[in-house]
């Protein structure tokens, strides 16, 4: 039996309603245990003067998979900008907005996040996409299967097949694909796009299937609230990066009809065509929406000055933005005809008034926005700015003088365009631990997460208190991961490897068959080879299958 | 005044990772921590330090496992007594490095400035485009006595780069600019995919398929380069002749190879 | 001040600051260097006029040139960098790059740089080539003849424009073998061009003019045919008035330049004709130098 107490500090645990209570965490075999059930002999961590936490969450950043490594071969120089120095437990690897996988581990641990999951995965890729997030050291992950453009999906709605048809295939592909919940990019506009359209609105037909993306993402939706999966469809929708889509979100958001939805990186779908250059915000009619509507939950996906990479399996955004590449290099693939990507790296400069303009939407986005429970910090990394970013995206929310202070270094033009000072809120430090915690395990699911109640994994946090709210975050002072400290001072100092969580729904079995000659005659190879199987998830260890509900 | 000397306490097991180890570093020199295979330690536990900085480092008997010495340097003088390893003087960008032995892979990798001289012979890719970057050496002068390996000057986009041995295969493959000159024999394929710049060979025989004789010439520009560059003059000796070869042409290339006449 | 036989007057000449800057221009035999130095520094006697003053400074012995060829090295001179800018590519173009075997380089550092290569470069059409060899970098511009090679750019100087002396004599044959033998002396001054024809200007200048639109007029005062008919500035017994004017790189040079000018006339004496030194200025007012012919020689 191993166990480890954390002392003297502050416990802030909004899932259990604890904010700054003192008192020591215990940790046993890996989990949370009652403070009185500690055994004789324990290891202890002093954490006086400190603020403890739930190990962090990262709802929404893409760190592995094909697209990563396609901006990896793109972005070539980064590997040697940002080499991780030899060193004992992370000396290999690098990088920054294309970071490999072992330096995405260290840099999260470093951060105090010890669970991250993967939002874009291809199908075709996703044993890729396994094989690479095993190779991260410290993180719990998962992926978010990407449907939505796939020929076959499209071909049930359009012959009409019924939803239990869509449930079954939807069911069937998150068993191959071991993935733990269901994403949709531009809903059939990625499709679309094979068939020379270049902008896709949500009552629009596809060229091809005669079928609008509304009808689509409400297939899609119930397939995953019939199936009882955890977390709702994780939607990037149409329209990313045209100014006027905020009516789009809008529409969006009526057409959930009350089902639950998570809408992500919002900041790239909040735009307006007011003023001289037509390009405002809508951070305000979307905040209203969002505060209205208890079934739609966003991630912000801001938007961090700096150079980055822009990795999307939306194609068709992609390629309207290949233009402004900086470096101007990009790369549009088709995947297995089944998907897309499109890689665009891109510099965000604070003297841009677009770029300028989509920092204050972001920021608006997190200010107005009520419940933290339905809002979780994410810059869709790299897509609006590395991870690495977040104790500086932090401080901006926690800290107004410094807010306003960034704000003056912005483009005149934009300034003039935002109403950002306007708004006086702080995060308090409860809402920091709500947006990058607790509320993220809520709307994924995780009920033994996010949280430090007894019977949680032992994913502890201890950040030391500092008024730098962005000194505060980026180095904790200690970390630990089931039980195991992996970090103190910010130091990396033990190397352990999380577990990949999935679900496992039933499907008729009859689809099977079906699935079967569909790959023989359209893919070209097996669908037994398409599938992935469990020794291939870590080795056959650490997979995470969480239970699902069907509802037939 | 020797400077600072670094003896090698005995036989490394591992690469040594030198970046860092230069005459203008601050503090207790024997407390950097350097790269060792893939852990790290402290430059005192590999080497003996010893005197006093004062713009001048000399490493005592070298070895082929010493990678990027004198990388980034920009000021003051290393001295190797032997051998060193990989990517000695990588993005150096002022300063003297001088090598009494051979060097390893990618020697002067991105050289921006200053001087390098090898007695030996380096290995492959001397001068070229380290991984990630576009362009090579784009300044200074390197000097090799012995003879380089494959690909010499790749990517060259400045400064003066002079092989008084042999170049093996690929000598200026796609270079940019600058002045590549190969006193003894050229490996095949010599200036494939040239942009721009000079090499100076002394036989037509191995240039890559794509140069083309545009005949022989006084050239005002060797006078004028004999002036500013001591190691062009040596490779001139007074020689004002050329006969030029224009290339490479199969990719619309604007570079030229040279041959002095007597 | 009377130096034998010679009176200096108590005068000065006023002068005015100008940017300069030096060129080195070179050709496979020094006579040809000299013609593209002398053509390049053709109608280039008054800023006013012509937009800029010139001349050749000196012959550049051969192990003196960037190319080890022989040379000339020229100073040209504009009111400011802007007009310097301009004058100094358009000349080295029409004069120095279509000049048989020529060569052009810098011949200072320093300074806010001034195109050579830079500019005419494109002449080149594309087959322009650079070579960047000591951290300066050169062009080689293909021509018929060759390869037209130059640097890329110059330095700049800020000069002094204006120096001058005048040369009171007996006759005009006295007054001019006086000023050729003054200037030949002055032009040895390094550092110094006289820009006029030969060095010498016979046709003095005042500012100003009964007419609209003349910025100049002839210098009456000195005019020795219309001493009748106003106030005049010399004595019965001079019959002729000879100018040199001065373009330096500094105020010493045209300093230098000025004594050496006057010390050749003393040495030629009263007896050669020559009966005072005076020099041009404009009551001291408009130009910041002032050169005085007695302290000079003092």
């Amino acid at each position: 039996m191993s166990a480890l107490r954390i002392a003297n500090g502050k416990v802030l645990d909004p899932a259990n309603g604890e904010v700054g209570v003192e008192r020591d965490v215990i940790v046993v075999d890996g989990k949370i245990a009652d403070a009185g059930s500690a055994p004789a002999s324990v290891e202890t961590i002093d954490a006086k003067g400190g603020i403890v936490m739930a190990g962090g969450i990262d709802i929404h950043s893409h760190i592995a998979g094909g697209k990563s490594n396609i901006a990896r071969l793109l972005m070539v120089e980064e590997q040697r900008a940002f080499r991780e120095p030899q060193g004992p437990f992370c000396g290999c690897g690098g990088g920054l907005s294309t970071m490999t996988a072992h330096a995405t581990g260290c840099r999260y641990a470093e951060m105090g996040y010890t669970a991250v999951f993967e939002p874009a995965v291809v199908a075709a890729n996703a044993r890729h996409m396994h094989t690479e997030m095993a190779d991260i050291p410290f993180l719990d992950t998962g992926g978010y299967l990407v449907l939505g453009n796939d020929d076959f999906l499209l071909d049930l709605i359009a012959s009409g097949a019924g939803q239990q048809a869509v449930n079954d295939y939807v069911a069937w592909q998150l068993n191959a694909t071991k993935c733990m919940a269901i994403k949709i990019v531009n809903p059939g506009g990625i499709n679309a796009f094979k068939f020379n359209a270049r902008w896709m609105q949500l009552d629009e037909k596809n060229p091809h299937y005669e079928i609008t993306p509304r009808t689509i993402l409400q297939t899609l939706i119930r397939a995953v609230t019939e199936l009882g999966l955890a977390h709702p469809i994780h939607l990037h929708g149409c329209n990313l990066g045209v100014p006027g889509n905020e009516q789009t979100t809008l529409d969006t958001i009526a057409a959930a009809e009350g089902m639950p939805l998570h809408m992500t990186h919002v900041q790239f779908h909040s735009y307006g065509t007011e003023g001289d250059r037509k390009f405002s915000s809508g951070a305000a009619k979307i905040a209203e929406a969002v505060n209205k509507n208890p079934n739609i939950s966003i991630d912000v996906g801001q938007v961090m000055f700096g150079q980055t990479v822009t990795a999307s399996a939306d194609l068709m955004s992609q390629h309207r933005n290949r233009g402004i590449a900086s470096p101007g290099r990009w790369i549009g693939m088709d995947i297995e005809m089944d998907a897309a990507c499109g890689i665009v790296p891109f510099a965000y400069k604070d003297k841009s008034f677009v770029n300028a303009l989509q920092w204050a939407i972001g920021l608006e986005l997190f200010l107005l926005v009520e419940d933290p429970w339905r809002i979780f910090l994410t810059t869709d990394h790299p897509n609006g700015g590395p991870f690495t970013t977040y104790p500086h995206l932090i401080r901006l929310l926690m800290d107004r003088s410094f807010r306003e202070e960034q704000f003056a270094k912005l483009a005149k033009s934009a300034r003039k365009h935002s109403n950002l000072l306007e708004i006086k809120r702080e995060y308090t430090l409860e809402e920091i631990a709500i947006v990058t915690r607790a509320a993220p395990a809520k709307i994924l699911g995780l009920t033994d997460r996010g949280h430090l109640g007894a019977g949680a994994v032992g994913d502890v946090v201890v950040y030391r208190e500092d008024a730098d709210r962005e000194a505060m975050f980026s180095r904790a002072a200690y970390v630990v991961k089931d039980g195991t400290v992996i970090v103190r001072e910010g130091e990396i100092v033990d190397l352990v490897y999380g577990r990949t969580h999935q679900v496992t729904p039933d499907y008729d079995a009859s689809i099977e068959t079906k699935m079967d000659r569909w790959f023989d005659e359209t893919i070209g190879y097996k669908a037994g080879t398409y599938k992935i199987s469990d020794e291939e998830i870590r080795g056959g260890q650490g997979s995470v299958k969480h239970a699902t509900v069907r509802a037939s | 005044m020797t400077g600072l000397v670094l003896t090698p306490r005995g036989a490394f097991e591992a690469r040594v990772d030198l970046s860092g180890v230069l005459p203008s570093v601050e503090g207790d020199l024997a407390k950097l921590k350097i790269g060792y295979g893939a852990a790290r330690a402290e430059l005192g536990e590999l080497f003996d330090v010893s005197g006093a900085a004062d713009g001048r480092l000399t490493i005592e008997s070298g070895g082929a496992q010493l990678d990027r010495v004198g990388a980034g340097l920009s000021s003051g003088e290393i001295v190797v007594k032997g051998d060193v390893g990989h990517q000695v003087g990588q993005r150096q960008s002022g300063g003297v490095i001088v090598v009494k032995g051979s060097a390893g892979d990618y020697a002067a990798s991105e050289l921006s400035g200053g001087k390098i001289a090898v007695a030996g012979d380096v290995g492959a890719r001397l001068g070229a485009a380290g991984d990630g970057a576009k362009r090579g050496m784009s300044g200074g002068v390197v000097v090799i006595g012995g003879s380089a390996g494959a690909r010499a000057g790749e990517r060259l986009r400045g400064g003066v780069v002079l092989i008084e041995g042999d170049a093996a295969e690929g000598a200026g493959t796609s270079m940019i600019a600058g002045t590549l000159a190969v006193m003894g024999r050229l490996g095949r394929h010599a200036g494939r995919g040239m942009k721009r710049g000079t090499l100076f060979v002394s036989s037509p025989e191995e240039l890559a398929s794509g140069f083309a004789d545009a005949g022989e010439h006084d050239l005002v520009m060797l006078r004028v380069l004999a002036r500013r560059s001591h190691e062009l003059a040596h490779l001139f000796g007074g020689r004002t002749r050329a006969r030029r070869f224009a290339g490479d042409l199969t990719l619309g290339g604007k570079g030229e190879a040279l041959i002095l006449s007597r | 001040m009377i130096l034998n036989g010679v009176e200096i007057r108590d005068s000065f000449a006023e002068a005015f600051p100008m940017v300069g800057t030096r060129l080195i221009i070179t050709a496979d035999t020094a006579k040809w260097a000299m013609i593209a130095a002398k053509t390049m520094t053709g109608f280039a006697t008054s800023v006013i006029g012509c937009g800029c003053e010139a001349g050749v400074e000196r012959e550049v012995p051969a192990e003196e040139t960037p190319d080890g060829r022989p040379g000339v090295a020229v100073l040209i001179f504009a009111m400011d960098y802007n007009g310097l800018k301009g004058v100094v590519p358009n000349r080295i173009g029409q004069c120095v790059l279509t000049s048989p075997t020529s060569a052009c380089y810098a011949g200072m550092e320093g300074g806010k740089p001034v195109s050579i290569g830079k500019a005419l470069r494109y002449f080149g059409d594309g087959w322009q080539i650079a070579k960047n060899v000591d951290g300066r970098r050169i062009w080689r511009v293909p021509v018929m003849e060759g390869e037209f090679v130059c640097d890329h750019e110059t330095g700049t100087v800020e000069g002094v424009g204006g120096g001058n002396i005048l040369i009171l004599a007996t006759s005009r044959r006295e007054a001019l073998e006086a000023a050729e033998v003054a200037a030949e002396a002055m032009a040895k001054t390094p550092g110094c061009v006289l820009p006029f024809p030969g060095g010498i200007v016979r046709s003095g200048s005042k500012v100003g003019s009964r007419y609209k639109g003349m910025f100049a007029s002839t210098n009456n005062a000195y005019c020795p045919t219309l001493r009748a008919q106003g106030p005049t500035a010399l004595p019965p017994e001079v019959a002729s008035v000879m100018e040199i004017v001065i373009d330096g790189v500094s105020e010493k040079a045209v300093s230098d330049c000025t004594r050496a000018g006057i010390e050749a006339l003393v040495k030629l004496g009263r007896d050669k004709g020559v009966v005072a030194i005076d020099a041009g200025n404009y009551g001291g007012n408009l130009g910041p130098f002032h050169f005085k012919l007695r302290e000079i020689m003092s």
